[in-house]
């Protein structure tokens, strides 16, 4: 029956000893969610760059205003308009204000404002979604009946009306914020703790004696920690979008105190004469809104375990 | 199907009195003293107060309040004295209303282009360049784009009028200005959506058929796709109304969203008020025509009521 | 289920092509962690009107072979050498649109999950009817009467009904009935079904096998069956192609098969499963200790070296030949190797023993 096949070395032929626990071992190194993210993130140039040009934006926020002589609200009547050049980097506004003190001031302010309604969205919103996904029935009920109607509102219109009614200034900005902008994060984190509940890891868990708190803490949480991150980095140059906004349509900071939205704002009433007025706050909006956005994106793909 | 839309409209119901009375009571927290900018002697002041019912208990107050609405009577201005919101709203919301349908239209269409080439160009140039657009739109504020345009192509290279409404080259400007977020947005959704899409086993079934490549793209793919882009046309409508505010102010387009922004500077409550009344009702009915608009679409929604 | 013979595989007119000859088809796919190899050199051809199963537990490359056929996988990632032969003309070859021409028409592919292999958002008698339009000129009428035929033909109660609902509509067992006259509606020479019933309830699983046994032998269609479920096979199948990473290990007419397995992976897959009458194997059920290969860098000689209990030290170097051990009956192991039975003795003829 046998085919005629080449011959070998007898030696060839001799019985090799397995090694058992070889056997089931794990071929590849596993890497786990985070390093696998992290892994990924660092390849990704254009984040790591969106992160480095956040990180100056910080930077100069912090040591901006200190690296020139002027104040960012004296006025000086004798040098009003100036364009860029030497002694004020940025030039001056329409009362004589060095523009570089402004732009930086305004940088502290807009990037405050934008981090921190940022985060307490996301933390009210990763709250509230995590406990009605979680808990369902009645509770579950009340908030998506809530959120169904605050969410036909626009934010927008809140924030302005929260805005006319309260005083002007840092800290409301970030309450009108705040306000309904949690929704959006509560609707996104109930639809994956409502998913996650029902999947079989966590029947398992559960049915293996897990209390709730540990089944959150160990099986939600790190199944939803991505996309609470991911939400995060998304809602921070919204803020700022929000914050540049209201500022823009005379609702938000008010001088002689800066912000980004604000310095546009004065810009584009004086632009025709002296753009860069304009110019300067727009690109700082625009381009950390940019890397924000592109960064977001990057962390996004890298957190997402089925792209690899 | 009916069921689905009795609900949708009873949560719409409910939103638009949720919005009616934070307004009403919004108007009797505001700080300070409607009239207190005038010097009034105490009997006009009794009359200006029997004349907007401030006199009377807040319960009378509340369902006068009402009553008006439900009449369509939105009550007065402050600063325009005798000029009731009707008219104005009246006079100028043709103006917002065609520059909104036009932003819709482009964006939409627009958008939904640029994300489908995107997608069906995976890994090619063609890609880079439509994420790079869409990531440069979500990132610059309206009113920045606005002003940039308006200096760039009307003011510097005067190919397009620098502002108001009063032909179609008058449109081009504010309608691009106004659509490039949106239009960003939609593309970006689009493209996420048609990848999510290529990747369905449908998709794989359409290809085992022998369908050509154009057939599963414009019968499988966008059709499937499409579905995320209706669900956030609500959304957008709000994004557009609140970027008229900006987009009317720079233009000098006299709609609505120009009279919103000066009754902000000017403190003129009742205005600002009414006009959100008006916005949130007209959005909410938005997203009311929108919902029922994706039932259709999506047979999934559409025949769930009619199930044995 | 009708218990359902198999006969013999139709016999082929000498001289001519086979239906469907693969040879030494890879297919590699390229991801960011390195190359994945998940078909190494396979081999296999079919007669008309035969049904051949293809049978290896999940990742040995089965079903990414049935979708290279149809040329279905996409590239890149993937990369795709050797030879599909289909009627004598060489399907890697051809054009996207000469093969579109050929998917759908000359071969119908069912897909193992009905939930998601059918469009969501259009009828379902609608997606038959665009397999059958896009392949004939019809019209809208004729087509749908011919789709209607189809659909009482697999089967599906109230046909006229079901034409113009939506997948959602339809049960599991009703969906695979669609994917089922789809494939079918152009009247193929082919079909390759890709574990068509892994995705149902144990009870709408016999009677969708019926369905395409019946269907099979009354159209005279070969099917190319895919799974990884020997019980199907043993209904279902006239000879069976054990794959095991990316390599047919062994092949045989059914009977012989489950009689003589000839591979010692195969002499684990049966001792791996409960044993039906007439098997060789008894006892208790035991596993197959360790895990396949890892596709990244598989290993260079015998893909189930590692895992084999008579694993030699040429097994680990050289992968081993296709040896005939009967008629029809092919296996790829050195320990049929004339040197190795001198030496150890004909271990495929000792009795499976489980472990």
């Amino acid at each position: 029956m046998t085919e005629p096949t080449t011959s070998f070395d007898d030696a060839l032929f001799s019985r090799v000893e397995r090694d058992a626990s070889a056997l089931e071992a794990i071929h590849r190194p596993s890497l786990t969610y985070w390093q696998d993210a992290w892994y990924k993130i660092k390849k990704n140039r254009v984040a790591m760059l969106s992160l480095g040009i956040i990180a100056l934006c910080v930077l100069m926020a912090a040591v901006g205003p200190s690296m020139t002589p002027f104040d960012y609200t004296a006025t000086d009547a004798t040098h009003i308009d100036e364009p860029p050049g030497g002694t004020h980097w940025f030039g001056t506004d329409s009362l004589g204000r060095d523009l570089w003190a402004r732009v930086w001031m305004g940088a502290r302010v807009s990037l405050l404002i934008g981090f921190l309604a940022a985060v307490i969205n996301s933390c009210i919103g990763a709250c509230v979604g995590g406990i009605a996904g979680y808990l369902g029935g009645r509770v579950d009920m009340f908030f998506m009946r809530l959120i169904d109607v605050l969410y036909a509102i626009p934010y927008m219109i809140v924030a302005i009306l929260a805005m006319v009614v309260l005083d002007t200034g840092m800290h409301t900005l970030v309450i009108a914020l705040v306000l309904v902008g949690w929704i959006k994060s509560a609707r996104l984190v109930r639809g994956q703790v409502l998913q996650l509940k029902h999947q079989e890891f966590v029947l398992a868990a559960r049915k293996l004696g897990a209390s709730d708190a540990r089944i959150i803490y160990r099986h939600l949480l790190p199944n939803t920690l991505g996309l609470i991150i991911t939400d995060l980095t998304m809602a921070v140059p919204y803020a700022i979008f929000a914050e540049a906004f209201l500022s823009y349509i005379g609702l938000g900071i008010q001088p002689p105190e800066a912000s980004w939205g604000l310095l546009a704002r004065y810009g584009a009433q004086n632009f025709r004469v002296c753009p860069y007025q304009l110019f300067i706050p727009a690109a700082c909006i625009s381009l950390t809104m940019l890397s924000l956005n592109l960064f977001g994106d990057g962390l996004r793909d890298a957190l997402d375990p089925r792209v690899r | 199907m009916t069921r689905y839309i009795l609900q949708r409209l009873a949560i719409s119901l409910v939103t638009i009195w949720v919005l009616v009375t934070v307004v009403f009571v919004l108007v009797r927290c505001l700080p300070g003293d409607p009239f207190a900018s005038e010097k009034l002697t105490p009997e006009i002041r009794a009359n200006m107060e029997r004349y907007y019912g401030f006199d009377q208990p807040l319960s009378v107050q509340y369902a006068k309040y009402l009553k008006n609405l439900l009449r369509g009577d939105l009550g007065m201005s402050l600063k325009y004295q005798n000029m009731p919101i009707n008219q104005i709203i009246q006079n100028s919301f043709p103006y917002s209303a065609d520059l909104g349908i036009r932003t819709i239209l482009f964006a939409t269409f627009t958008g939904i282009f640029l994300g489908v080439v995107a997608a069906l160009n995976r890994g090619r140039p063609l890609e880079y360049l439509c994420i790079f657009v869409a990531v440069v739109g979500i990132s610059l504020p309206d009113f920045i784009t606005g002003s940039l345009l308006q200096y760039l192509l009307g003011q510097k290279l005067r190919l397009f009028p620098v502002a108001l409404w009063k032909g179609f080259s008058y449109t081009v400007l504010p309608t691009f200005a106004l659509s490039f977020y949106t239009l960003a947005m939609v593309s970006r959704i689009m493209r996420t959506s048609m990848l999510d899409v290529t990747g369905q086993d449908y998709i794989r079934t359409a290809r085992a058929k022998g369908l050509s490549p154009f057939k599963i793209v414009w019968r499988h793919q966008i059709r499937n796709a499409i579905l995320p882009v209706v669900t956030i046309l609500g959304p957008i409508t709000a994004a557009i109304l609140t970027g008229t505010f900006v987009i009317e102010s720079i233009y000098a387009i006299p709609g609505m969203g120009k009279f919103y922004v000066l009754g902000v500077q000017n403190l003129d409550y009742t205005m600002i008020l009414s006009l959100t009344v008006f916005y949130g009702v007209f959005l909410i009915a938005a997203n009311f025509v929108v919902d029922i608009l994706y039932g259709f679409i999506d047979p999934r929604i559409r025949l769930a009521g009619n199930k044995r | 289920m009708k218990a359902m013979a198999p006969g013999n595989a139709p016999d082929r007119v000498p001289g001519s092509p086979p239906l469907l000859e693969v040879r030494d088809l890879r297919v590699n796919f390229a991801t960011y962690g390195g190359t994945v190899q998940a078909v190494r050199g396979l081999s296999f051809s079919m007669e008309a009107g035969e049904c051949l199963a293809l049978v290896g537990e999940s990742g040995c490359g089965k079903s990414v072979t049935a979708q290279s056929l149809l040329r279905l996988v996409p590239h890149p990632p993937a990369t795709t050498t050797g030879s599909v032969r289909f009627d004598g003309r060489e399907l890697l070859d051809l054009s996207e649109r000469e093969m579109n021409r050929l998917r759908g028409a000359a071969f119908g592919m069912v897909f193992q999950d009905p939930m998601t292999s059918l469009n969501p958002t259009m009828p379902v008698g609608r997606q038959i009817e665009e397999a059958l339009r896009e392949h004939e000129r019809l019209s809208r009428s004729a087509a749908r009467e011919r789709v209607l035929d189809m659909l009482r033909l697999v089967g599906m109660p109230e046909p006229e009904r079901r034409y113009g609902q939506y997948p959602h509509e339809c049960s599991g067992g009703m969906r695979q009935r669609v994917l089922i006259a789809m494939a079918l509606v152009c009247g193929p020479r082919l079909i390759v079904a890709d574990e068509p019933t892994t995705a149902l309830d144990v009870t709408i699983q016999a009677q969708i096998l019926d369905i395409l046994k019946n269907l099979q032998s009354r159209l005279g269609t070969a099917l190319l069956l895919i799974t990884h479920d020997l019980g199907v096979v043993a209904h279902m199948a006239h000879r069976i192609a054990v794959v095991y990473a990316g390599r047919i290990v062994e092949t045989a007419p059914v009977r012989e098969l489950f009689a003589r397995p000839s591979h010692p992976y195969t002499r684990r897959l049966l001792c791996s499963r409960p044993s039906l009458d007439g098997e060789a194997a008894r006892g208790p059920l035991c596993a197959i200790k360790g895990t396949p290969p890892d596709l990244f860098a598989p290993p260079p000689g015998c893909g189930f070296a590692p895992r084999c209990d008579y694993a030699m030290a040429l097994c680990g170097t050289t992968p081993p030949p296709a040896l005939g051990v009967g008629t029809g009956h092919r296996s790829s192991c050195w320990l049929l190797h004339p040197q190795a039975r001198e030496r150890y003795g004909d271990l495929m003829r000792a009795p499976l023993e489980r472990r």
